[in-house]
């Protein structure tokens, strides 16, 4: 058995974070991580940006900002996006912390643009520009000088209690295929979003809510979580490009190059939505535009629209990308590393892009408080696997200054906790995990990929941006069916080390959790708000659902309530909002 | 981007506790427009032989998860088109964990001998 004082889950932003913060205080973390430290998880994929008030910007970060902003304004500005449905108490931690945490991170080295920038929604411009890859490398040159022990490729599968107290983590070793058992003071759970449930996504491939499904079993409760943001305007094909928000950038960023988007009808349906903006709308606006047409049988086979630039004259198409407006496109078409120049000249010569919505990101999640503590003594969570931060909807670079908060704010607690207690009794013979997690590679049947793709797709047009109750209820009964076959499922790959199609089969188990979590979860919010879109209940209800979803365990099966939110400083809009 | 061509992909193919020796397999795919290097590891895994071990993350070009030898060149996998006949290799052949995957780094004593 190994041990150590705080065992982190994931090496993304929040992980590392928390994990510098334990050993500063004199405690011995290890990161687990599914993939390898730096390479994986969403912090690195981000583009990126991270937000500050901007008068903290100026102040303490010496970055050319607005003076006149202020934390409170920030705070309002966040609140109001996620539809009062944050939690106030970590809220203001988020606002308050942040300034002296990207302090330390520009001291480190972090570059950032000089100028803040302003995204939609935000009153003041707070955005920090960075790179994900560059946050990452100054979070692990702080874990290296704080000698933080980091475990890679290693699938943590369980959580380990012992009485009601988390007491350490089991999981398979990927290098070698052996469970493995840590025993831990504390546990900080970091393991990010569940994304991968969906037929597209943005976000990177681990992702498939091992995180929540743990914390489901350990007996957590969860808030909120049919917030999930998807990004309208993303690749459907080619599948190099699938998932990379190359639309959007043309027909509805910054600088769009005035493209049409079409139904497989060739309606420009964008005229009716909004006739006034047209494609040039939100990221939300967009994606449930496309989101309805599909939904209404007007999308391609695909589950996508077309764009199109067949009205424009070709030396317009040929002059946009020169014009340098897009900072992340190159004047010949490249963008994330990849060349859209053949494409581009494809769609001159009338061939649309296929486009459509992706999943983004969870707004929702494992509930904790402004400590990160889940409410089990020993289990905390930070960064995008908790939910509370932003209510039913994320502003632009508030994920990262979130993960960042939190991440100090878990380490900090869970280090405090570990110093009162010894190592908790770690039960003996955990068979039942082991022979959870060896099942599948010992038995042949079902496909795992087969399956995960089955339930992608299903999760993509049934819980995706439209939902119904019909659709929800259509879902649940399938993933009923999909939990039966789950004991089928078996794997052809017998080989132990680093098999893919047996990690695979584990996520797949994973995955069916969240899904019907999320979908209790939307079934149970019968308005629409944030990013929740409940076609048969089109309008938010203020009076009747200011209030936060909770999902807790009650033995194995999930029941659904709702609890009044955390308001500390702006009191939530009641029943009279929805009138005005 | 329908057009359609087979391409010979050729593994490096290596699990140091059973093999004495690495070996290559190959594959044949339909390669298409636009369909990655990634991709045809994927395709490969899910398809054709799911033994097969490769490492990828963010699939968008930013991670550098997914760096492979590809005719010899460190490449992203991911960015990289499947255009031609190619031979992937591990970046450093010395550390294979098994096939493409290089091994993690070594766990800290204090922690190993609890
Ligand atoms: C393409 C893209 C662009 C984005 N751009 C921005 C932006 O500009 N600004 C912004 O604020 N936000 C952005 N976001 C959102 C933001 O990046 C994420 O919300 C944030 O990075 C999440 O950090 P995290 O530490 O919580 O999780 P992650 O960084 O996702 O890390 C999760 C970690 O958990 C590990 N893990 C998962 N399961 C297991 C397991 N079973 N066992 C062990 N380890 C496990 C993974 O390997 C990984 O290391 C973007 C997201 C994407 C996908
Ligand atoms: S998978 Fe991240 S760079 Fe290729």
């Amino acid at each position: 058995m190994l041990k150590a004082d705080v065992v982190i889950i994931g090496s993304g932003g929040a992980g590392a974070r928390a994990a510098v913060e334990v050993a500063r205080r004199g405690l011995k973390p290890l990161i687990l991580t599914k993939g390898k430290m730096g390479r994986s998880g969403a912090t690195v994929a981000a583009i990126a940006d991270f937000e500050v008030d901007s008068r903290s910007a100026t102040e303490i970060l010496g970055l050319r900002g607005d003076p006149r902003d202020s934390k409170e304004k920030f705070f309002e500005d966040t609140l109001a996006a996620g539809g009062y449905l944050n939690n106030q108490k970590i809220l203001e931690r988020h606002v308050n912390e942040i300034p002296e945490i990207a302090r330390e991170l520009l001291e480190q080295g972090l570059k950032v643009a000089p100028e803040l920038s302003q995204a939609p929604g935000q009153s003041y411009p707070r955005s920090v520009i960075t790179t994900g890859a560059r946050l990452v490398r100054v979070l692990h040159k702080m874990c290296r000088e704080a000698k933080v022990a980091v475990y890679e490729h290693f699938m943590a599968t369980d959580l380990v209690k012992k009485d009601d107290r988390v007491v350490g983590v089991v999981g398979l070793d990927l290098s070698t295929g052996q469970f493995v058992e840590i025993a831990a003071r504390a546990v900080i759970l970091a393991t990010g979003g569940g994304m991968q449930m969906y037929r597209y996504t943005t976000a990177p491939d681990e992702l498939t809510g091992d995180g929540h499904a743990m914390a489901f079993r350990a007996g957590a409760t969860f808030v909120d979580l049919e917030m999930i943001q998807f990004m309208g305007g993303v690749m459907l094909a080619p599948p190099a490009v699938e998932g990379i928000c190359f639309g959007f950038t043309l027909c509805a960023d910054v600088n769009p190059l005035g493209c049409w988007l079409l139904n497989k009808f060739g309606v420009r349906f964008m005229e009716a939505v909004d006739p006034l903006h047209k494609e040039f709308v939100t990221r939300d606006k967009l994606a449930l535009a496309i989101a309805t047409e599909v939904f209404e049988g007007r999308g391609t086979e695909r589950g996508g629209v077309y764009l199109s630039v067949s009205h424009l004259p070709r030396q317009v198409v040929d002059n946009y990308p020169q014009h340098k407006n897009v900072p992340w496109l190159s004047p010949d078409w490249e963008m994330y590393g990849f060349s859209f120049k053949q494409i581009m000249e494809e769609a001159k010569a009338g061939q649309a892009l296929e486009i459509g919505v992706a999943s983004h990101f969870f707004c929702g999640g494992v509930r904790v408080d402004e400590n990160g503590f889940t409410g089990i003594p020993g289990l905390y969570a930070a960064g995008e696997v908790t939910g509370g931060t932003q209510g039913g909807n994320r502003l632009s670079g508030n994920a990262l200054t979130q993960v960042l908060v939190q991440g100090r704010a878990a380490g900090t607690a869970a280090a405090a906790f570990a110093r009162t207690v010894g190592f908790g009794d770690f039960p003996r013979g955990l068979s039942g995990f082991a022979g959870r997690v060896y099942a599948p590679l010992e038995r042949r049947g079902i496909s795992p990929f087969e399956m995960r793709k089955a339930l992608q797709k299903l999760c993509w047009e049934k819980l995706g941006v439209v939902r119904t109750e019909q659709s929800l209820q259509c879902l649940l009964e399938q993933l009923a069916a999909y939990k039966k076959e789950l004991p089928h499922v078996g794997c052809r790959a017998k080989n132990r080390v680093y098999n893919r199609e047996w990690m695979e089969a584990l996520q797949l188990e994973n995955l069916i959790t969240l899904a019907e979590l999320v979908a209790m979860s939307a079934l149970q919010r019968r308005e629409s708000r944030g990013v929740h879109y409940r076609r048969d209940f089109p309008a938010a209800n203020y009076g009747a659902f200011t209030m936060n979803n909770i999902l807790e365990n009650k033995e194995g099966r999930v029941a659904a309530r709702f609890e009044p939110v955390v308001a500390t400083r702006v009191a939530p809009p009641g029943e009279d909002a929805n009138h005005g | 981007m329908g057009e359609k061509k087979t391409v010979r992909v050729k593994v490096f193919r290596f699990d140091p506790a059973a093999d004495r020796e690495p070996h290559y397999d190959t594959f044949e795919l339909e390669a298409q427009k636009g369909f990655s290097i990634y991709n045809a590891l994927e395709y490969i895994v899910e398809n054709l032989d799911p033994t097969l071990a490769f490492y990828a993350s963010c699939r968008i070009g930013a991670c550098m998860g997914c760096l492979a030898r590809v005719n010899g060149k460190v490449v992203r996998t991911c960015t990289t088109m499947l255009e031609e006949d190619v031979v992937i290799e591990p970046v450093k052949k010395e550390q294979v964990m098994r096939d493409l995957v290089v091994k993690g780094r070594p766990l800290p004593e204090d922690i190993l001998q609890a």
